[in-house]
C-alpha cells in the first residue's frame, strides 16, 4: 500500500518543516483537492507575504515615503556630478581643435561611459544578487545607480554642446558625437551587465542553495510535505485559530478524513513518528482500507495521534474545540452521536498519549479563536483493532461532524464525509467506542450507520432531516458552531446547545456551502427521532469523513477569507469525491 | 570652491527631483517603454536649451549657469540611465520598443535643446 509511502512522506515533511500543520500532512494523499489546496496556498502565501515584506522598511510602501532614499538618492547626485565637473575640468578640451571632432567632448563622454558601465554593472549584479539584503540593494540601487550614476552621466551637457557645434555649422560632427557616444553606451552597458551576471553566476548558484532563508526553506518543506502543495501553515502558527485552522478544515475537506487542527502547535518529528508508530500498530488493517484512511494515519501522525487505534469509526475528530464540549449525547440513538462520541473518544485517547497536540491545543485555545480550532478527525477502522485503553477516556471534546458525503452509496464507497465539529461535550464510553461504522449514503444523507448508540439516554439530537441536511450542509456548519458555547463558538450559532438534545446532526451530507444560511442554525435540535438506529452494530466503516472546520459560520462577517475557502474547498469536493473514491479504491 | 560646491548641491538636487519623477510616474505608468527617464530628459534638455540660450544672451552670468545646467540639469539628466533601459529593452526581446526608445533619445533631445535655445532667444 501507500501506507509506507505516505507515513514517509508526512514524516520527512514533519522533518523539514519544524512546524507542520497536520492538514498539510494529511493533504498528501488528497490528490484531488489539489487545487482546493493551491487556493490555500495562495492565501497563505499572500499572508506570509505581508509579514515577510514588512521586513525591509520602505521596501513595500512607496519609495517616495522613504526618507533615506531621498538622502542616499541626494548624496549620491552629489557624488555624480562633482565627478562630472572634474573630469570636465581635467579635461577641458575637445578631442580636436577643429574639424569633425571638435564636437567631441572628451570629459563628457568619458563621464558617460563610465556611468553607463557602473549603472549596468550595477543594476545587473543587484538583480540577481539576492544574497544581499534587499533594503541593502534598493539603497545602493538608488544612491549609486539613480543617484550617483544618474548625476555622473548628462544627457543635457552633451545636447548642448551637440547645439554649439550645430550652430557652428559642425553637423557630421554633431551627428558623430552623437552616434558614437550612444553606440559606445550601449555597448558598454551591455558589457556591463554581462560582466555583472558572470560575476554573480557563481555567486548566485551556490547562494540559491545555501542562502534560502529559513522562512524560505520552511514554505518549501512545508509544501513538500503536503505534496499537494497544500499552504504550510508556518507563518501562522503559533496563532490558534486563523489561517492553520483553515487549511486543515480545507485538508479535511479533501477525500481523507483528516483531522485538522493542531492550532499552531509544534510538532516534532519524534512526536510525529512516535504517533506514526503507534498509529501502524493499532491500525493494521485500517491501512489496508483505503487511502483515506491512510492519510489520516498521516494526519494522526502528523498530529501525534496516539488514538489512532481508537475504535472510532466516525470518520472525524475534529479538534476538540471545548474539553467538555458535550455534543454528543452518550444516549442518543443516533449513529451520528455515536460516532461522535467515538470521536471524541479518539480525541480524548490522543490527548491522553499527549501526542494529541492537536486537540489539545485546540482546547487551549478554544476560548480565543473557537470557531477556529479544529481538533483532527480521524477513521478508524475498528474490526480488527483492539480497543486501546485510552479510548475509555471520556474527556475528549472532539466535535463530530456528520458524514457529508455526497455522493456515497455505498458504505464501502461511501465518500469522504464532511464533517462538521459538534460542540458537544459528551464524554465517550467505551461502548461507545465500540460503535463502530458510521455510514453515510448518498447525498440526501442520511448517516445509517452502524453506530451503534449504547447510550440509553439517547435521545435522538441529531437529526434534521435528511433534505434539509443536504440542503444546508453549509447550514450546518453554522449550526455546529453555534452549538458549543464551551466549544468556544457559541458566539456563531444561535442555538444553544443542549446536551442532549444534539448531536453532531450536523452531518450534512451535503457539503454545500450555500447551505450558510444563518437560518438554519438551530436546525439540528429538531427531527432528532428519524433517524433510525438500523445499522448501528455494523463494524465497519467505510466512509471517510471529511472535516469541516468550524470556522466560521458567517462567510460575511466574522471570518471572510475562512468561510469562502471552506467554500471554495467544498464546492470543489463535489467536483472531486468521485475521482477520490476511485483513487481510494485503485490504491487499495 | 564654492561654486564647485554649489554645482555638486544642485546636482544632488537635480537627482532627487529625477528620483522624484521617476517614481511618480511610474506609479501610473505600467507600459515597458520608460517614459519616466524620457520624460526627464525631455524637460532637461528643454531647460538646458532654455539655459544655454539665456548665457548666450548675457541674461545669466557663469557660475549660475554651471550651478543650473552643470549642476541641476546635469544632476537631473541622464544619459546612463537611458541607454541601460534600453539595453534592458533589447535583452528583454523587446527589440522594436527598444529601437524606438533609441532613436527618440537620440533626436527628441535635440529638438528640445534647439526648441529651448530659440525661446530664450525669442524671449531675450
Amino acid at each position: 500500500m501507500t501506507t509506507s509511502d505516505n507515513e514517509s512522506t508526512g514524516l520527512s515533511g514533519l522533518n523539514r518543516g519544524r512546524i507542520v500543520e497536520p492538514a498539510a500532512t494529511t493533504q498528501t494523499i488528497v490528490s484531488p483537492m489539489a487545487p482546493a489546496s493551491g487556493d490555500v496556498r495562495g492565501f497563505r502565501r499572500g499572508g506570509s507575504s505581508d509579514a515577510s515584506g514588512s521586513g525591509s522598511a520602505g521596501s513595500d510602501g512607496s519609495p517616495l515615503t522613504d526618507i533615506v532614499l531621498y538622502l542616499v538618492v541626494f548624496l549620491g547626485g552629489c557624488v555624480g556630478t562633482a565627478m562630472r565637473y572634474g573630469i570636465s575640468l581635467a579635461i577641458p578640451n575637445t578631442a580636436a581643435q577643429s574639424g569633425l571632432l571638435s564636437v567631441f567632448h572628451t570629459a563628457t563622454f568619458v563621464a558617460n561611459m563610465l556611468a553607463c558601465f557602473i549603472f549596468a554593472w550595477l543594476t545587473a549584479s543587484m538583480g540577481r544578487a539576492r544574497w544581499i539584503p534587499a533594503r541593502t540593494r534598493e539603497l545602493v540601487n538608488r544612491g549609486v545607480g539613480m543617484g550617483m550614476c544618474g548625476g555622473f552621466s548628462t544627457l543635457s551637457a552633451m545636447v548642448i554642446e551637440e547645439l554649439m557645434s550645430w550652430r557652428g555649422g559642425n553637423i557630421a560632427g554633431v551627428a558623430f558625437y552623437e552616434i558614437v557616444s550612444f553606440a559606445c553606451g550601449l555597448a558598454v552597458a551591455y558589457g556591463g551587465a554581462k560582466l555583472a551576471l558572470a560575476m554573480t553566476a557563481s555567486r548566485a548558484g551556490a547562494g540559491a542553495g545555501s542562502g534560502a532563508g529559513s522562512g524560505e526553506s520552511d514554505r518549501v518543506a512545508g509544501r513538500t510535505a503536503t505534496g499537494t502543495g497544500f499552504a504550510p501553515v508556518q507563518g501562522l502558527d503559533g496563532v490558534p485559530g486563523s489561517v492553520s485552522s483553515a487549511s486543515g478544515a480545507l485538508g479535511t475537506t479533501g477525500t481523507s478524513p483528516i483531522a485538522a487542527g493542531s492550532a499552531g502547535r509544534m510538532i516534532t518529528v519524534e512526536d510525529a513518528e512516535a504517533a506514526a508508530d503507534a498509529f501502524l500498530a493499532a491500525n493494521p488493517t485500517d491501512i489496508e482500507d483505503n487511502e483515506a484512511t491512510v492519510a489520516s494515519g498521516m494526519a494522526a501522525a502528523a498530529l501525534g495521534d496516539a488514538h489512532a487505534s481508537a475504535p472510532v469509526n466516525a470518520p472525524v475528530v475534529p479538534a476538540s474545540i471545548a474539553p467538555d464540549a458535550r455534543d454528543a449525547d452518550p444516549r442518543s440513538t443516533d449513529p451520528r452521536a455515536a460516532d461522535a462520541r467515538r470521536v471524541r473518544t479518539a480525541a480524548s485517547t490522543s490527548a491522553d498519549l499527549g501526542t494529541g497536540a492537536g486537540v489539545q491545543v485546540a482546547r487551549a485555545t478554544a476560548d480565543e479563536a473557537p470557531t477556529e480550532v479544529f481538533g483532527r478527525a480521524r477513521k478508524v477502522h475498528h474490526r480488527n483493532s483492539v480497543k486501546p485503553p485510552m479510548l475509555d477516556r471520556v474527556n475528549a471534546d472532539a466535535l463530530v461532524f456528520g458524514p457529508v458525503s455526497r455522493n456515497s452509496q455505498v458504505v464501502e464507497k461511501a465518500l469522504p464525509k464532511l464533517v462538521f465539529p459538534s460542540f458537544r461535550d459528551d464524554d465517550v464510553d467505551e461502548g461507545d467506542a465500540a460503535a463502530e461504522a458510521v455510514e453515510t449514503e448518498s447525498e440526501t444523507a442520511e448517516v445509517k450507520d452502524t453506530v451503534e448508540v449504547k447510550d440509553p439516554s439517547a435521545t435522538l439530537r441529531s437529526p434534521q432531516d435528511d433534505g434539509e441536511e443536504t440542503a444546508e450542509a453549509g447550514a450546518s456548519l453554522d449550526d455546529e458552531a453555534g452549538q458549543d458555547d464551551r466549544a468556544g463558538l457559541t458566539e456563531l450559532g444561535e442555538a444553544g446547545q443542549d446536551d442532549n438534545a444534539e448531536t453532531p446532526e450536523e452531518i450534512a451530507d451535503d457539503q454545500k456551502t450555500e447551505g450558510k444560511d444563518p437560518s438554519t442554525p438551530l436546525r439540528s435540535t429538531q427531527d432528532d427521532e428519524e433517524e433510525t438506529p438500523e445499522q448501528a452494530s455494523e463494524p465497519e466503516p467505510t466512509v471517510k469523513p471529511l472535516f469541516v472546520p468550524n470556522i466560521v459560520s458567517d462567510a460575511d462577517d466574522d471570518a471572510p477569507s475562512f468561510a469562502r475557502i471552506i467554500t471554495a474547498v467544498n464546492e470543489r469536493h463535489q467536483d472531486d469525491v468521485k475521482p477520490t473514491q476511485r483513487n481510494g479504491e485503485a490504491g487499495r | 570652491m564654492m561654486v564647485f560646491l554649489g554645482i555638486c548641491a544642485c546636482g544632488g538636487l537635480g537627482a532627487v527631483a529625477r528620483f522624484v519623477l521617476t517614481v511618480s510616474i511610474k506609479q501610473w505608468w505600467k507600459h515597458p517603454f520608460p517614459l519616466p527617464t524620457f520624460i526627464i530628459n525631455i524637460i532637461a534638455t528643454f531647460c538646458a536649451g532654455v539655459a544655454a540660450g539665456a548665457y548666450a544672451q548675457l541674461a545669466v552670468t557663469h557660475p549660475t549657469y554651471l550651478l543650473f545646467v552643470t549642476g541641476f540639469l546635469g544632476g537631473f539628466s541622464t544619459f546612463s540611465t537611458a541607454i541601460n533601459e534600453i539595453v534592458t529593452l533589447a535583452r528583454k526581446g523587446k527589440t522594436p520598443l527598444a529601437a524606438a526608445y533609441l532613436a527618440a533619445t537620440m533626436l527628441v533631445p535635440l529638438l528640445c535643446v534647439t526648441g529651448g535655445w530659440l525661446l530664450a532667444g525669442a524671449l531675450l
